[in-house]
């Protein structure tokens, strides 16, 4: 395998406990070079466990990390040079003011972009002289993305990253500088709770629950096979038609039933069929399908 | 190492409020002189006193607050991520703070101190009475044991986890072996190899400590439990390993055999084959070694915690060796292989006497608050105490003269100004019986400088004076009563010996270096036993049956020489062998009895070649036993 083919991050097998809790179970993935991949879970999945082991700074029980093909344990010290990282709480002194943290930072990477960081903040309308720890969450953020992006990273890894953001702050991070980087081939990979944001620009998602990758695959592939179906039927009918339910929910006097594996002609078999007339079918959202796969009614 | 001065420069820019602090304390001292009720000291006094109190009291608490919080911290807050996303080794992120801390320790101490010294130079050398190096390497020192301590005891205790309880029990574990490991080199007077020993135990602890921040960086990372279980294991796996090569380290100090003494002091009793061994062995510095060492078949019993044989005393009959540890622990040892120690329950103050009875069952202390009392061994009972009257005279000697009576002798002290009157010697007795104390005569010198010995019966005594001119007399008297029996005539005291046949012997040499024993009895002629052509010559020891045993030297060589002092021959002379002990034991021994040994008894000697021998006086049979 070339380096081209090589992933970004390859997770395989990777279990993290603490104590007697499993926060990360047995989980898998792989991150292709130049996508945007998105690391979708509710709050407890185990996200930030999975990213602080993929990133080497928190030992798994067992299982496997790389980073553009090296082990992220043994050579997270070399790697960190290529990989920009926001993490998910505000990490940097809080005594150091910003212009001291881009000097820091400066200090440590060799590809260090100090006129890129300089344009990011101003574009983002922070000043290089307050305290990192008087900045607002928003700012903060804003500030270890711009300190992430000027290292030139060819992987950036980003934890939550919108989590006290404004909206427009939101919509610029994702549409702009995101999109930006994906354009460049930079690897994005992110853990986000802002499943509209993160529609747009990514190329794979993924989905934790309870610790486990329950669903890893291109985003429209994904959202082409997930599908909602409303009927006056009972769900008996959709899995007699070789439909698999993710969610099922009393719809008025009939059902509302998540698929995970549409296709039309199935379903129009189905519905010129005699038990099942009056279905419609809808296409659903990135959040809708989260929902169905994660949310509190979603089957194990 | 770029990137360790990249995070100590962070860290120190960091703590600039604190060299503010450091800069106000600096004014301090100066400040405490407009104080009301100052002006009574000398300001500079006030100054360096102040100066040098601040200084030390802020570095040091500084260090603690530093070690506590320079990791500890940033994991409690979840702040290390910073660094670990960044291209910075553990090692880098560890030795950058670490440096900066000491910096910053360095720099506030010098900012506090630097004003007041310079105030008072003279005064600072005066109030602190220590060269400022030391002062500078005592201080650096304990900050650095603050600041790795203060790390170590954060990171436990700021992880608020279950392993906590089991670091508690590891130091409780590690303070028991570390006293395991210094105090027998302490209880065998190993002042300098115990220092040693704790300082590279204290030098390693450390060095652990500073490997084991890397270490739980380089494993533990940004999980902050994971430090602490990482930063645990290092430190107590590498402690089990400095504490086992120290532990293994004492085991073979103390372990030492009387083989490895390179020198030797020998204490041999009246009767029996044992004697006492003490000396430095190979390789183990000052550590003192002692031995209960049989002649006769070179077994040894190891003895802890005596520094020398001069408090240890044998029983008449040579089976029972009693010794003193410290703090005055009288201890009883049977002298038989793989025999255990007794503790006696009897505490010695400094300047006690003690002596066995002749039976073994008794032993009798007197202190030097002239309290005497007698024990019964077996059943380790006091049976009787008495307080001497006259507590001025220190110098003390005491035997039973049956197993119900001690007599005690209370000498002027050898030592000091007294008036002439106190030249005197008080007798008492003590009867177990009836518990009585009675003083029963006194004998009075015409000066301090006076020995006295005692019959091996203990019925007759003899004391030999020499005034300020230097002119020697002595006298037989009554060992009870003190009532004088004949004068006789007399040398100094190394050369005059009361014999058990109640006969005196003196050694005189001629300006030829010609040596003669005279034997004068109390009735009859006296006898003239021509010795040899010797520099030097002593009194060695007696044995039964009309035998000396006299040590002579000439020229570094030494000569035994076995003499038939009853019938006035030379028996033997034995050249190249010396004699452990000489004759001056019987005027200052406890037991002011002449020692009167068997004939067949060996005799422990030492060869001219730095070898201990079991020697037979009479037969002149040598045995080497060990080599030193």
């Amino acid at each position: 395998m070339n380096q081209a083919e090589t992933p970004a991050i390859r997770i395989a097998g990777m279990t993290v406990r603490y104590g007697r809790r499993v926060a990360v179970d047995t989980a898998s993935l792989e991150v292709p070079r130049g996508s945007v991949y998105a690391l979708l879970g509710r709050n407890g999945a185990g996200k930030s466990s999975l990213v602080r082991c993929a990133l080497g700074q928190q030992r798994a029980s067992s299982g496997h990390a790389e980073i553009l093909g090296e082990d992220s344990w043994k050579h997270r010290t070399r790697l960190m040079e290529r990989i920009g990282v926001v993490a998910e709480e505000a990490d940097a002194p809080p005594e150091m003011k910003v212009r001291q943290l881009a000097d820091f930072c400066g200090a440590l990477y060799s590809r260090w972009d100090g006129k890129a960081f300089d344009t990011r903040l101003s574009r983002f309308g922070i000043s290089k002289d307050p305290r990192y720890g008087d900045l607002s969450k928003g700012q903060k953020k804003q500030v270890s993305l711009a300190l992430a992006l000027a290292a030139s990273p060819d992987l950036i890894v980003l934890d939550d990253p919108t989590l006290g953001l404004d909206v427009v702050a939101r919509k610029s991070l994702f549409e702009e500088v995101i999109a930006d980087l994906a354009d460049r081939g930079t690897t994005v990979f992110l853990t986000t709770h802002d499943l509209a944001g993160v529609e747009s620009i990514a190329d794979r998602v993924a989905i934790m629950d309870g610790g486990r990758i329950v669903l890893d695959e291109e985003l429209e592939t994904l959202k082409g096979r997930f599908r909602r179906i409303r009927s006056a039927a009972q769900p008996v009918a959709l899995e007699a038609a070789s439909f698999r339910t993710a969610l099922v929910r009393r719809w008025g006097t009939g059902t509302e039933a998540v698929v995970s594996n549409y296709d039309d002609l199935t379903f129009e078999r189905l519905r010129s069929s005699a038990t099942i007339q009056s279905a419609e079918v809808s296409a659903m959202s990135l959040e809708e399908i989260f929902i169905a796969v994660a949310g509190e009614g979603a089957k194990s | 190492m770029t990137h360790v001065l990249t995070i100590a420069r962070r860290d120190l820019a960091e703590r600039a409020s604190i060299f503010v602090a450091a800069a106000v304390l600096a004014v301090l001292p100066f400040v405490i002189t407009l104080v009301p009720g100052m002006p009574q000291f000398p300001s500079t006094d006030v100054i360096t006193t102040a100066g040098g109190l601040i200084s030390v009291g802020f570095t040091l608490g500084l260090a603690l607050v530093l070690g506590v919080t320079m990791i500890g911290r940033d994991l409690t807050e979840k702040r290390m991520s910073f660094y670990f996303s960044k291209p910075l080794s553990a090692q880098a992120i560890w030795f950058g703070k670490l440096g900066a801390a000491l910096v910053s320790l360095a720099l506030c101490f010098t900012v506090i101190f630097v004003p007041s010294y310079l105030a008072g130079t003279t005064s600072w050398h005066k109030s602190w009475n220590v060269e400022l190096p030391v002062a500078f390497a005592i201080i650096a020192t304990a900050a650095l044991v603050m600041l790795l301590f203060g790390h170590f005891f954060g990171t436990m205790f700021r992880s608020k986890s279950p392993l906590v309880a089991l670091d508690v029990v590891l130091i409780v574990a590690a303070g028991f072996a570390l006293v395991g490991i210094i105090r027998p080199l302490l209880t065998g007077f190993a002042v300098d190899l115990t220092t040693r020993v704790a300082f590279i135990l204290g030098g390693a602890m450390l060095l652990i400590l500073l490997s084991g921040g890397a270490w739980q960086l380089a494993k533990g990372r940004a999980d902050r439990r994971q430090n602490h279980i990482e930063l645990s294991r290092f430190v107590w796996i590498s402690m089990a390993i400095v504490l086992a090569i120290g532990g293994a380290f004492t085991a073979w100090v103390v372990h030492v055999t009387p083989g490895d003494l390179q020198s030797l002091e020998v204490s041999q009793p009246d009767q029996g084959t044992w004697s006492f061994l003490s000396g430095k062995a190979k390789h183990r510095m000052d550590y003192n070694a002692l031995f209960a060492y049989d002649l006769a078949t070179g077994e040894h019993l190891r003895i802890d915690g005596v520094r020398s044989w001069f408090s240890s005393g044998f029983s008449h009959d040579g089976k029972m060796l009693a010794y003193v540890k410290l703090p005055g622990q009288l201890y009883l040892l049977p002298l038989s292989p793989g025999a255990k120690p007794q503790d006696l329950q009897v505490t010695l103050g400094r300047g006690a006497q003690y002596v066995f009875s002749d039976d073994g069952t008794r032993i009798a202390v007197v202190d030097s608050d002239g309290i005497v009392t007698a024990y019964e061994i077996a059943s380790k009972r006091a049976l009787v105490s008495a307080k001497m009257p006259n507590t001025l005279r220190t110098a003390r000697r005491l035997f039973f003269a049956s197993p119900d009576v001690v007599r005690l002798y209370v000498e002027s002290p050898q030592y000091g100004s007294i008036k002439a009157s106190d030249y005197l010697v008080e007798i008492y007795e003590l009867d177990v019986r009836t518990r009585a104390l009675a003083h029963t005569g006194s004998y009075r010198t015409v000066t301090k400088d006076f020995g006295m010995t005692v019959s091996p019966d203990g019925a007759r005594a003899l004391v030999v004076e020499r005034d300020e001119k230097s002119v020697s007399r002595a006298f037989i008297i009554d060992a009870r009563t003190a009532q004088v029996i004949a004068p006789v005539p007399s040398a100094d005291l190394m050369h005059t010996v009361l014999f058990a046949d109640g006969s005196v012997g003196i050694l005189t040499k001629d300006a030829a270096e010609q040596w003669t024993l005279t034997v004068h009895p109390l009735d009859g002629a006296e006898r003239r036993i021509p010795i040899a052509k010797i520099a030097r010559l002593y009194f060695a020891r007696e044995l039964k049956g009309g035998t000396v045993v006299l040590a002579g030297w000439k020229d570094k060589k030494s000569t035994m020489f076995v003499v038939d002092y009853a019938h006035g021959s030379v028996l033997r002379s034995e050249p190249d062998l010396r004699s452990p002990g000489f004759g001056y034991q019987q005027w200052y021994d406890a037991d002011p009895r002449r020692v009167v040994t068997d004939a067949d008894q060996p005799f422990a000697a030492w060869g001219d070649a730095k070898s201990l021998y079991a020697w037979q006086p009479l037969t002149g049979a040598k045995r080497k036993m060990l080599e030193f």
